[in-house]
């Protein structure tokens, strides 16, 4: 993979596990996968993030690693809280769910949302990103 | 007109009805008398002619009477005129009269012909033959049903009209005999009414021959001649009834007796045949010892018997069952029916009767009463209530098996309403059986319900009710039902206890994955962060040691996995749906690239037969082929060039056939047995958890399929499994 030529301007991770946020963090740059990670703490963060940026293209990243399992509110509510974003954020995020859940329906359940484009299992590899990047 | 003459004719005619010729007559005579006895005109005496021509008209009247030879000659004298004319006047009143009696006598015979259907006639004999036409009376033309008048009263047209063709011969040679020899015939011969053949009727015939007093000769043959069709159709019935009273005596299995009681000693008057056959005995035995019907009683019966024939003298009829003794020794019951007749006197005189063997009737009815006895019996015996209840909910009858289990005695459960004795939380489940029933009479409604016990509390009782309302023997509705309050508690007891377990299942289901989950994040994380690490050196030695470290790592990454699998296949229902394999194949081949990365260079073919509809549980597939499959990769022989795994699958209705084929290091033969069991594991240096052939055995088991493997180490294995189709 040529290290210049990066897949996606911005690339936000919503992880509650620092470590998680972290592997992301270095896994996305050294390979070139983002220019710029933006890391969320939680599913409430992140909605605020882009709601508050929704008029700023700029600001919106491209592409969202969204975990399941999260305290207060997990991925799939985020979905719900996403839906109801403007159209002008929803065109431009892609979103990937990546969890280290194995309950079948936690996929099912992914794959039938018409927001998620991917799910992958836990760690993030550079194998897994390459799927991503040419799907 | 003369006041004499008036009576006379009102006392002998019908004045309104009186011939002309005789008003004329009578007019004359009356003139007659008046100028006799009116002295008015004595002055004027008749004319010498005019008398004489009075005389002589008086004379003639005489001479039609025929009474004038014995009278004097008298003369024309009034004196003798008033003779003749009395004279007259009787003749003309006895003449009268002897009409009068001609034409009762006339009318007589004439209502008597048409009362017997009796015709009569008279016929002239012509030198033997009858030739000549002759009077037939009206009644015989109405037998021959022909019009008087129609037909010339001939013996020739008679017999050619309305005889019957077969009959005719005999006709004549009666008649002919009658009029040469006998003088006389009596016979019976067929015609035909009206000339028609379908009008069949038979006729009774009484000629007689009147002779010349002289020669001997026969003059005229007179006769009657009357239809005797009904008296002999019913002479016919009379005779046939009579012989199939006759039959019935004979054949009839009761016994018909008379017997005549004004003697002293009984005379048996008669007894039908068949007292052979209920007493052995015949009717000649019976005749001969009068006293053998009281003889064949059996000792024990003969004082009811005689007590009860008491009441014949009474003149009230009896009846009786007692038993006999037949001839041969044999005991039967008999019924005896004997209707008494009295003398005026109020004597018994005669007595009649039948009697009848009712031993089987009698033993029917013994074995109907033991039968009852027996039913009963069991009814009270049994465990089971058995309860009949009104349209209106009321207990009409119940065995003492309720009183048993309730505490109440039957008395006073009868006439209670079933309410009273049901839990007030069942009387709803009473008014839906009853609904029940209702709609489908005849099929039993199965009912668990509570009843009030006597001491307190309550009893669960479970049974079946059935509506009878419109039964032939039992009207109403019945139940049959037992106390079932244990089987109830002990069921109460394990619904909760399910309930309980199924709560249990579920949260040990739901830690199960959030425990695998929270072990699993973590696991990743350092996975990921070692994979990072691994990327960013170069030192060999490093390399080593985070390798390994990572090996340690999937290994239970993968145990958990496993635990996960053999944790869902255990609990979760079995989730039925038309297989795709194809899918499924490149779902497990997407799988084992990540599993697998970069680690080896194996060889993963799939050849895939789809002949129809294959259903099953496609998860349960999906982690037994991961599982072989998986192995089949981590056991792969490194010293062969090519090691591959080959996944076969021919799948349809009957069932899917899946081999799994590798050219890995192969099982000795002494683990093909254990390979199976749970935590086995082949040698420590095997990286698995020892769960995963064990789920895979598991999950066959599941879907009721079943699996073999051929394996020789140093060659490969091959699993083959057989998995029904379950849709």
């Amino acid at each position: 993979m040529d290290s210049n030529n990066f897949n996606f301007e911005k690339v936000m991770v919503v992880d509650d596990a620092e470590i998680d946020r972290f592997l992301a963090k270095k896994v996305l740059t050294k390979h070139a996968f983002a220019k710029e990670v933006l890391p969320q703490d939680s599913a409430m963060n992140a909605l605020s993030y882009l709601s508050e940026n929704q008029e700023n293209k700029e600001a919106l990243p491209d592409l969202i690693f969204l975990d399941i399992n999260m305290p207060k509110m997990n991925g799939f509510d985020f979905l719900e809280e996403y839906k109801k974003l403007p159209e002008s954020v929803k065109k431009k995020c892609i979103i990937v769910m990546l969890s280290s859940s194995l309950l079948p329906e936690d996929r099912e359940l992914a794959m039938n949302n018409p927001y998620v484009c991917q799910f992958l299992n836990k760690p993030l590899t550079a194998d897994k990103l390459k799927d991503v990047a040419n799907p | 007109m003369n006041k004499e003459v008036k009576h006379l004719i009102s006392k002998y005619f019908d004045e309104d009805h009186l011939p002309q010729a005789y008003v004329a007559l009578f007019d004359e005579i009356s003139q007659l008398l008046e100028a006799r006895t009116t002295p008015t005109h004595p002055s004027t005496p008749m004319a010498n002619a005019d008398l004489q021509a009075v005389y002589q008209r008086l004379r003639d009247s005489l001479n039609v009477f025929g009474s004038s030879q014995d009278m004097d000659e008298r003369g024309a004298d009034l004196s003798s005129l008033i003779l003749l004319a009395k004279r007259v006047k009787k003749e003309c009143a006895n003449k009268i009269i002897r009409q009068q009696k001609q034409l009762r006598e006339m009318k007589h015979l004439k209502t008597i012909q048409t009362l017997a259907s009796a015709g009569s006639w008279e016929l002239p004999v012509t030198d033997d033959e009858l030739c000549q036409p002759g009077y037939w009376s009206e009644e015989l033309f109405a037998v021959l049903g022909a019009e008087p008048g129609t037909l010339a009263p001939t013996a020739g047209a008679f017999r050619k009209n309305y005889v019957h063709p077969d009959d005719r011969q005999y006709l004549s040679t009666a008649v002919d005999k009658a009029i040469k020899e006998t003088g006389r015939y009596d016979i019976e011969y067929r015609i035909y009414r009206g000339g028609d053949p379908k009008q069949k009727r038979t006729v009774r015939e009484i000629g007689e021959l009147v002779r010349d007093e002289a020669t001997g000769r026969g003059l005229r043959l007179i006769g009657v001649t009357f239809d005797i069709t009904d008296i002999r159709n019913t002479e016919r019935a009379l005779f046939k009834a009579n012989v199939e009273m006759r039959k019935l005596f004979d054949v009839m299995e009761d016994v018909f007796f008379s017997v005549s009681m004004e003697r002293y000693e009984q005379e048996i008057l008669q007894m039908s045949p068949s007292c052979v056959q209920l007493y052995g005995y015949s009717v000649e035995e019976f005749f001969k010892d009068p006293d053998l019907w009281f003889t064949v009683i059996y000792d024990d019966d003969k004082e009811a018997v005689l007590e009860n024939n008491k009441r014949l003298s009474r003149g009230e009829s009896s009846q009786v069952v007692y038993r006999i003794r037949r001839k041969n020794g044999e005991l039967r019951w008999v019924e005896s029916r004997i209707t008494p007749t009295l003398s005026h006197e109020g004597k018994l005189v005669r007595i009649d009767g039948i009697v009848t063997d009712i031993t089987k009737r009698r033993e029917a009815e013994l074995a109907l009463a033991n039968s009852e006895l027996k039913f009963r019996s069991l009814l009270e015996n049994s465990n089971d209530a058995i309860t009949v209840a009104s349209e209106e909910l009321k207990f009409l009858f119940v065995t003492q098996s309720l009183s048993r289990m309730i505490g109440y005695t039957v008395d006073e459960i009868i006439g209670t309403s079933v309410f009273d004795l049901i839990h007030p939380d069942d009387h709803a489940t009473v008014n839906s059986l009853v609904h029940a029933m209702e709609k489908d009479p005849d099929a039993p409604v199965h009912f668990e319900l509570r009843f009030r016990v006597k001491d307190g509390g309550w009893i669960w009782c479970e049974g079946s009710v059935v509506n009878h309302l419109n039964g032939d023997i039992v009207k109403g509705y019945i139940g049959n039902f037992r106390d079932v309050t244990y089987k109830i508690r002990y069921r109460k007891a394990l619904e909760a206890s399910n309930n309980r377990l199924k709560k249990t299942n579920n949260e040990l289901d739901r830690f199960v994955y959030s425990v695998s989950h929270d072990l699993r994040a973590p696991l990743a994380s350092v996975l990921g962060l070692l994979e990072y690490t691994m990327s960013e050196t170069e030192d060999e030695d490093v390399l080593q040691d985070l390798g390994m470290m990572k090996g340690s790592i999937e290994k239970l990454d993968r145990f958990i996995l496993d635990i996960l699998d053999y944790s869902r296949n255990a609990r979760l229902e079995i989730k039925v749906n038309t297989v795709d394999f194809q899918h499924l194949l490149a779902d497990i081949r997407d799988n084992l690239k990540f599993m697998h990365a970069g680690k080896s260079a194996l060889r993963f073919d799939v050849n895939i037969q789809e002949n129809g509809a294959f259903g099953s549980d496609e998860r349960r597939i999906s982690i037994l082929l991961n599982n072989l499959v998986s192995n089949a990769m981590r056991y792969a022989d490194p010293e062969k060039p090519d090691p591959f795994v080959e996944v076969t699958i021919v799948s349809g209705a009957g069932g899917a056939d899946i081999t799994v084929r590798d050219n890995g290091i192969g099982i000795p033969a002494e683990y093909h047995e254990k390979i199976f069991d749970m935590f086995f594991r082949v040698s420590e240096k095997s990286n698995g958890s020892g769960l995963g052939l064990y789920l895979v055995k598991e999950t066959i088991d599941k879907l009721k399929g079943r699996i073999s493997l051929q394996s020789v180490p140093g060659e490969g294995t091959t699993f083959s499994i057989f998995l029904p189709s379950l849709l």
